[in-house]
């Protein structure tokens, strides 16, 4: 491992992912903290409209859980869809960049003519990416645990709960990364990846949402990732079953994104 | 010097390569196989599309060697480069270094690479960003930036500031200093004396000629033909994709028509042997054909010539002849 490009990649990236941390912290803090204030599970049904269960339940990814209790709540703040542009949105940014960015740069004459193979030099940009993310995570974690801790509606849910929320939403950020990578390594401009990307991962989200909501197509969401992501059911027991679905997947891409990586020009 | 147009050429004229010992080179590492060619490229093509980019092109440097590739716009030096660097797959041929296939990272092991347009990591300084290159040569004790960057102008100041601060020019020091600073066996230039103010371009050549002497090969594409002229030893001449001619400076030299000026005590007036001549006055202005260097002894015994003088072509007449030539 190359770990002074891991380095180099954070020191460059920081600044990105100390704001994103922030925007996560502060925005489950608050989306938690405020729980009891707003009148609790009752009080925020009521004030939405509990036939609008539905469509919050869709919005956390899982069809029919109940968003508007203390556990569902919590959970549903890790499926957000403010918490998945801010978190994902270093995945692709990272991802999609692991390799085109070099390349359209020009920084990949002077990286890639050193004597590290190109496959060194792509982990090393993943594991800074792996890096990145965590530390997102893990400020988003915080958050969650402390504005629970402000709820006294939710001062009872084990600080494990979010922990499993996130474990369980690694395997998605890992397939959203790989995604990215594959899609560089296709590339040769940044911004072609960063679009091609984003695009497949918001219209991955958009119908899963749709699938949820409109009944005809359910089976659909089989074949969309967000399926393997269900907050409110993750909060409940860990989906061993989900993560190895997406793992796999993103073991594929990455697979076929290091094949055709040894056999595109970088100039 | 090997080219695959006219072997046989190539090899008359390449014996002006200085064969040094490549043992006596200080502390270069890892350790290569000091019986390879520091390059040697076999039948190497490559196109993008319907666009043949090179089509059969071999070479080969010798260590202790500093060769010019010539050509126009779009001629294939860069594609060419590209592949010594490994940055190119080619379609057929083969790229070795030091015996090695280019593609691998033994291989880059024993090479200096500048782009055209050296980019670096913007945020970080300049000596953050040779520190990283270094890193990724964990294998190699040597160490010459300090010296290396004080001699093309670039100070401990400099490289103490982030690199978006760097003008061009200072972008183009840092990549000259990131090529050499682990002594490589093969540099590899492209447009290296681009945006070098004139005191940075005699630092550099300097530097070019040190390495060289020191058994380094060196392979430098620039469009600037006095520096060309005034460094390498050889040229390899490239146009369309392929390898014109490759050949020691000198003998292109002698090989070019030479203007000469034969002055007389009164009118002038045309003499055979001298092509495209014009008189003015006592003047006579024209060329000598490469094939008659036997005519200035000739022309001193003629009637009324009182002066002559003869001038050597200079690389850019030569370059310039030579793709109208092509073309």
């Amino acid at each position: 491992m190359t770990w002074a490009l891991v380095r180099d990649d954070l020191k460059a990236r920081w600044r990105s992912v100390l704001a994103l941390s922030a925007g996560v912290l502060v925005f489950l803090l608050v989306l938690t903290g405020t729980f009891s204030a707003l009148g609790g599970s009752s009080g925020i049904s009521q004030s939405l409209g509990t036939k609008n269960n539905r469509f919050f339940s869709a919005f956390a990814g899982s069809d029919g859980a109940d968003v508007f209790s203390p556990q569902g709540f919590l959970a549903f703040g890790f499926g957000h869809p403010l918490f998945l542009i801010l978190t994902l949105a270093l995945c692709v940014a990272m991802g999609a960049g692991t390799l085109a960015q070099d390349v359209e740069s020009g920084r990949a004459e002077i990286l890639y003519t050193a004597p590290v193979s190109r496959a060194k030099i792509v982990l090393a940009r993943l594991t800074a990416l792996f890096c990145a993310e965590a530390a997102v995570l893990v400020a988003g974690g915080f958050g969650g645990v402390i504005g629970s801790r402000l709820s006294p509606d939710m001062a009872s849910i084990s600080p494990w709960v979010v922990v499993r929320v996130l474990a369980q939403y690694l395997p998605l950020t890992t397939f959203v990364g790989s995604v990215g990578l594959l899609v560089s390594v296709l590339s040769r401009s940044r911004g072609g990846a960063l679009a091609a990307t984003s695009g497949l991962v918001a219209g991955a989200y958009v119908v899963n949402v749709i699938a949820l909501l409109w009944t005809p197509i359910a089976d659909v969401r089989h074949a969309d990732p967000f399926f393997y992501f269900r907050p409110t059911d993750a909060a409940g027991s860990f989906d061993w079953v989900a993560a190895v679905v997406l793992l796999g997947v993103a073991a594929i891409l990455s697979g076929f994104a290091f094949a055709a990586l040894r056999r595109r020009d970088l100039a | 010097m090997t080219s695959s147009r006219d072997d046989q050429d190539v090899n008359a004229t390449s014996t002006m390569a200085v064969e040094i010992d490549r043992a006596t080179r200080p502390s270069v590492t890892p350790a290569r196989d000091a019986s390879a060619q520091p390059l040697r490229i076999t039948g190497l093509r490559k196109s993008y599309g319907p666009h043949v980019v090179l089509s059969d092109v071999t070479m080969s440097l010798r260590a202790g060697t500093i060769t010019g590739l010539l050509g126009p716009n779009g001629a294939g030096k860069t594609t060419t480069l590209r592949a010594i660097g490994g940055l190119l797959r080619p379609d057929a041929g083969q790229v070795e270094i030091f015996g090695i296939d280019a593609g691998t990272s033994a291989a880059r092991s024993q090479l200096g690479y500048l782009p055209a347009d050296p980019v670096f990591a913007g945020r970080s300084t300049g000596a953050q960003n040779l520190r990283l290159l270094r890193s990724l040569r964990p294998e190699s004790t040597v160490d010459d930036h300090a010296a290396i960057a004080e001699r093309v102008g670039l100070s401990q100041k400099d490289l103490a500031r982030p690199v978006h601060d760097y003008s061009s020019g200072m972008r183009q020091k840092l990549g000259i200093v990131a090529a050499l600073q682990h002594k490589p066996g093969l540099i590899v230039l492209d447009e290296p004396a681009n945006r070098l103010d004139p005191i940075a371009q005699r630092a550099f050549a300097g530097l070019v000629r040190d390495a060289a002497d020191e058994g380094a090969a060196v392979l430098l594409s620039s469009h600037l033909l006095a520096e060309v002229e005034e460094i390498c030893g050889e040229v390899v001449m490239m146009s369309q994709g392929a390898l014109l001619e490759s050949v020691r400076i000198d003998e292109l030299r002698r090989r070019a028509a030479r203007k000469i000026t034969v002055c007389f005590d009164d009118a002038a007036r045309r003499l055979p042997g001298i092509e495209n001549a014009t008189i003015d006055g006592a003047t006579l202005q024209g060329t000598i054909p490469a094939r008659r260097p036997d005519l200035i002894g000739s022309l001193a015994n003629c009637a009324g010539v009182t002066d002559i003088l003869v001038e050597p072509a200079s690389l850019e007449e030569v370059f310039l002849r030579m793709y109208r030539e092509q073309q």
